[in-house]
């Protein structure tokens, strides 16, 4: 067959086609179809993006597996909390490996009526938020994980218990493993007893002075007044056990006490200067007999202070007789840097586990300001997990979410970092969530008015055809 | 009235009977052919700016027309016939030989696969190069050059009478 018989083929039947007719509404129809294509892509996208906390769990091999007695359990790489992401209420998690405080995705939003939504790693790489009312700090002033980490204090703001009308505050425990909260009269809380029976709680002050202190003991409700001591004091530094439990420093801005629980009696071990601090909750060192102190290199000397110079102070460690507050020898560690740093405890090799607070972009501190803390929302602005080595080096052990700003530990784990993390797809979807996040908000309700919008637009049309039809 | 509708309606206007008789040659019939159309030009409608910003506009409609064909035929959502020899749709040539060998080839055409009728209609009818070809449907020169050389010799298989015709002829 030549080609150009077949040309004149086709061209001969090609001219008994009949010219098609064109709607008149091809152009409505046209754009109105594509307006449905690119909304139901967008429903589509959000379905995903939304159900993908409920698909995660379920995929083989998702997330990391469950600690052991022998295995690391606080995992070394830590990822953003999802959108929908189930609470501890809703589900709990059972033993805790760590909780995350801090901003953007792990802040919340007044859409959803809680601006704190703290992540809580559960010991088997479960993740849970712990919904707050307003914005939390997570190891300095709120949500502080039991040593065992099966309890979490918190004040009661936390999702599960209910504000009270207590001028000296009350203190909420939740238990991990039923999710049930419990609220405690006597003062918000301070620090857990090494085990884990007691619970230091202060009552509430407004005028930046020391409540009074009491213990806990939440199996009971039973609450046993501390002896009073006076002065003002900073949050995040505020006190710590002694390993035995026998015994607890107490940190004001200008002195260091030691209140002996079984006597009850209370006596100042030294003075401490506007630059010290006590240096955590793990500030007692394993033998009982010394205390570590935090000693700020710079921007205590009552002057003003940008952030840049915030962000470069050392901060070094030093040691107390806890019976003499004489100056002790002990472990060489390297110094810290930043705003402010909080010792959580020690290593069975010596090594100590410290946080390390940047400020936040901007900060600039005042000799003035009545309302500054070094450990408080507003000022902190990053937060790092270190360990610090004799050897001078300070690896991380928890690669955080960036916007992390307050980490907790507890302090039966501190043995038990490089646990694993969940798996590379699920981490890539919760880092891509984290960025989108303030968008993928709006882009929800974006979403959900536009389909409100075209359903309505959709039953308008259909009722016109038939009235249309009709007449 | 926005400027991008009047430019649609405009090449509507004057591409519309080109786009039927492509319709017609891959359908084999007047109702598909103009169903082929209008669902085309509506999923164009939807992307017109897009189009218009790329210049000349036929070669995207030209490419939504022949997938649009593809993907009828691949989902079975209208089953795509033979085209009908009733009497209406008969030439009305008055050369015996010629009008068989246009009812021949019809036949024959609709009962290639589809790719194989979209290449040859566009390269017989459209005179399109190889590579238009393959820029059209999607895929490489070489799936093109295959794709014609076995539309031919089906077409060859499926009407013999044809080719013994073509002999006559020349």
């Amino acid at each position: 067959m030549s080609d150009q018989v077949l040309k004149e083929t086709l061209r001969r039947l090609a001219e008994e086609s009949r010219p098609a007719r064109i709607s008149p509404d091809t152009w409505q129809l046209g754009r109105r179809r594509r307006r449905r294509q690119v909304g139901a892509a967008l429903v589509a996208l959000v379905a995903v993006l939304a159900g993908m906390p409920l698909l995660l769990p379920a995929l083989p091999d998702a997330g990391p597996a469950p600690g052991t007695a022998n295995r690391p359990v606080v995992p070394s790489r830590v990822y953003p909390p999802m959108t929908g992401e189930a609470t501890v209420l809703e589900d709990p998690p059972g033993p805790a490996a760590l909780v995350v405080a801090g901003d953007q995705e792990l802040r919340g939003s007044d859409i959803w009526g809680w601006e704190g939504r703290s992540l809580v790693v559960g010991r088997d790489g479960s993740y849970r938020l712990a919904r707050t009312v307003g914005e939390t700090t997570a190891g300095t002033e709120d949500l502080l994980l039991s040593p065992d980490g099966r309890r979490l204090a918190a004040q009661p703001w936390l999702e599960g218990s209910r504000w009270p009308d207590d001028p000296i505050g009350q203190t909420a425990i939740l238990d991990l493993n039923t999710g049930q909260a419990r609220q405690y009269a006597g003062g918000l809380p301070v620090v857990w007893a090494p085990d884990g029976r007691r619970l230091l709680v202060m009552a509430q002050s407004i005028d930046g002075r020391l409540g009074r202190l009491s213990l806990l003991d939440p199996a009971t409700a039973a609450l046993h007044q501390l002896p009073q001591i006076t002065g003002t004091f900073r949050p995040g530094n505020l006190a710590a056990f002694s390993p035995d439990g026998s015994r607890l420093a107490v940190a004001t801005t200008h002195a260091l006490h030691i209140i002996d629980l079984a006597s009850g009696t209370t006596r100042t071990l030294g003075a401490l200067t506007w630059r010290d601090r006590l240096a955590g909750p793990g500030a007692w060192l394993p033998d009982g007999d010394r205390i570590a102190i935090w000693s700020i290199g710079d921007c205590e000397d009552g002057g003003s202070c940008d952030e840049g110079r915030l962000a470069r102070r050392s901060i070094h460690i030093s040691y107390w007789y806890a019976r003499t507050g004489a100056p002790a020898i002990g472990p060489t560690l390297p110094p810290a840097r930043g705003l402010a740093a909080r010792l959580l405890g020690w290593q069975r090799d010596g090594d100590a586990v410290v946080a390390e607070y940047q400020p936040e972009k901007g900060l600039a501190k005042r000799p003035d300001d009545q309302l500054w803390s070094e450990t408080g929302w507003t000022q902190v602005g990053a937060v790092t997990l270190r360990e610090f080595r004799p050897d001078g080096s300070r690896p991380e052990l928890v690669e955080l979410p960036s916007s992390a700003l307050f980490v907790d530990v507890p302090a039966d784990l501190l043995d038990s970092f490089g646990g694993p993390s969940p798996s590379w797809p699920e981490g890539a979807a919760r880092w891509l969530l984290a960025v989108w996040w303030p968008l993928g908000q709006f882009l929800v309700a974006l979403v959900g008015l536009t389909a409100l919008v075209a359903s309505r637009r959709m039953v308008a049309r259909r009722r016109q055809t038939r009235l249309r039809g009709r007449s | 009235m926005d400027a991008d509708r009047q430019s649609f309606e405009a090449y509507v206007q004057a591409r519309g009977p080109g786009l039927s008789r492509h319709a017609y040659l891959l359908t084999g019939d007047h109702h598909l052919a103009e169903d082929l159309v209008q669902q085309t030009l509506l999923r164009v409608a939807g992307r017109w700016a897009r189009v218009v910003a790329g210049g000349d506009p036929d070669p995207y409609v030209r490419r939504a027309l022949y997938h649009q064909h593809v993907s009828w035929w691949r989902w079975r959502a209208r089953q795509v016939p033979e085209a009908p020899l009733d009497a209406a749709d008969r030439p009305v040539s008055d050369e015996a030989d010629e009008v068989a060998v246009a009812l021949a080839v019809r036949a024959a055409l609709g009962r290639l696969a589809p790719r194989q009728r979209a290449a040859i209609v566009l390269r017989y009818f459209g005179d399109l190069s190889e590579a238009q070809i393959a820029d059209t449907l999607g895929c490489r020169v070489g799936t093109v050059k295959s794709q014609l050389r076995d539309g031919l010799a089906r077409l060859k298989v499926l009407a013999p009478e044809l080719v013994e015709l073509l002999e006559v002829r020349s």
